[in-house]
């Protein structure tokens, strides 16, 4: 029996690669499927090189519109490189020496949708390219972490005193007065413009030495548990528990969802003390590509999170939910 | 295919992380992803200049020259000195430094003008310089004094200028 075709303009544009859906044709859905995964991961990835490139110049803001406008396009690899290079001539304005750690991944990134456009397998590759390139970075992310200076929480004590967007949560609970911060600028102001620096005292509190602590502890935990996710072989480890009926068997069978629980938590716990949305956004746009999840549950995952990322805004709703809890 | 990028990103992060270890770029910046883990970050650098004279250091304020704009001493030229202030990177912002006319009134540093003439005047009179040092400190925690933070000097160049 002939399948029954549906003309869908809709779907055409949103889904460049499915023209016509045929009913309980399985083949259309998984290429249905496919499509729509990767127009999430391309509408967020766009959106991310938009907030960026407002920096960069408004050709690489106009790219990022029209892709988002033309889902065709961000199925054509010239279009990434394209995207790419104007992200590179703007970024060489400045030395690449001051450019922030997600602009190199942001970069790696949109290279990396070219690379896929030109595969066989262009959601496969994306995806591996995600989960190496996430997990990468969060290996040398947590890799880096493991001195004295961040193991004994000295790094965080710093940073609760002298950082202007960590030391608000600390001030807030009352574990520090809100003149430290102060009297730390005053006392590195000194320093510029050309004075020989003098040392500086870093005071703080037995509760912000216990949350540095705290702190330290768990992003390394946090981030050496994406890394683990998103780099070891998981389907091989559930090849070999294959058939067994133990708990541990359960658990594997499922464990390719890791990377789909530990990297929505990186986002929604740390994005909220340490508002680098752009970083956020990054890797809601990679996690969506690397997913595991349904098409409809990876939007729900990491649009939520994106969106969360996006309302965090100046956290002065989390100031006072600090203040109201433990003062 | 997939490995593609993924090898990109470890090569540049190798070589940041030996730049790190070996030639003081902060572990922010580069690729290598070592943000959020050391105080060595950019804005807690210090780039002096200072100038020696017979009758004793000058400091400049480079920070002004900077906002000068490109024609002095550019931004990115400063950034990436400070980021990693290998010795190329200094004589550069010690030649653009030389490049200017500085101006110093009472104790405070001396500041980047549109003055034309001799490299330093202090109080409105000519200066001779012999060199200009050019300095990049950052902040560490040393063992013994763990809750203040303690200015390092990790790089230092000399010009030799004889100006008249």
């Amino acid at each position: 029996m002939t399948p029954q075709l549906v003309p869908a303009p809709l779907v055409r544009w949103l889904l460049p690669e499915v023209h016509l859906v045929a009913a309980g044709s399985t083949v259309t859905v998984r290429r249905w499927r496919s499509a729509a995964a990767l127009t999430v991961a391309a509408a967020l990835t766009l959106l991310v090189v938009a907030q960026t490139g407002g920096r960069l110049g408004w050709e690489v803001v106009g790219l990022a519109m029209v892709g988002l406008l033309v889902p065709w396009l961000t199925r054509r690899w010239w279009f990434w490189v394209a995207t790419a290079a104007t992200m590179l001539n703007g970024g060489l304005r400045w030395s690449v020496l001051s450019w922030d750690n997600h602009h190199w991944l942001e970069l790696y990134w949109v290279l990396a949708w070219a690379v896929a456009m030109l595969a066989w397998r262009p959601r496969q590759v994306l995806a591996s390219s995600a989960r190496r390139l996430v997990g990468l970075t969060f290996l040398l992310a947590a890799g880096w972490k493991l001195t004295p200076e961040f193991v004994t929480g000295r790094f965080f004590e710093a940073m609760f005193v002298v950082d202007g967007r960590l030391a608000p949560l600390v001030e807030a609970a009352g574990w520090q007065e809100p003149s430290t911060h102060e009297q730390f600028q005053d006392a590195r102001n000194t320093h510029a413009p050309s004075r020989r620096p003098q040392p500086i005292d870093v005071p703080v509190s037995d509760q912000v030495r216990l949350a540095a602590q705290v702190v330290s502890a768990g992003a390394i935990l946090l981030e050496g548990a994406v890394a683990a996710a998103f780099l070891l072989p998981w389907r091989r480890l559930q090849r070999r528990f294959q058939g067994r009926s133990s708990w541990a068997a359960q658990l594997v069978s499922r464990s390719h969802l890791a990377g789909d629980v530990v990297l929505p938590t990186f986002i929604l716990v740390t994005y909220p003390l340490a508002p680098v949305s752009s970083f956020g956004h990054l890797l809601c746009a990679m996690g969506a590509a690397a997913s595991h999840l349904p098409v409809r549950g990876r939007l729900l995952v990491y649009g939520g999170c994106f969106a969360a990322v996006s309302w965090v805004g100046d956290r002065q709703w989390l100031f006072d939910l600090v203040e109201r809890t433990l003062t | 295919m997939a490995w593609l990028l993924p090898a990109l990103l470890l090569l540049v992060a190798a070589v940041q992380v030996t730049a790190v270890l070996v030639a003081g770029l902060t572990p922010w910046k580069g690729g290598g992803f070592g943000m959020f883990s050391t105080v060595d970050r950019l804005d807690y650098r210090v780039l002096r200049v200072v100038a020696d004279t017979a009758a004793g250091p000058v400091p400049l304020n480079v920070a002004n020259a900077v906002s000068l704009g490109d024609g002095d001493l550019p931004r990115r030229q400063h950034t990436a000195a400070v980021a990693w202030p290998s010795t190329q990177r200094l004589l550069l912002v010690a030649d653009a430094a030389a490049a200017l006319s500085w101006q110093q009134t009472g104790s405070a540093p001396a500041v980047a003008n549109d003055w034309e003439g001799q490299l330093l005047l202090v109080e409105g009179q000519p200066v001779p310089v012999d060199t200009l040092r050019v300095e990049v400190w950052s902040m560490t925690f040393p063992d013994q004094r763990p809750r203040q933070l303690v200015p390092v000097k990790i790089a230092s160049v000399e010009r030799v200028v004889r100006s008249s």
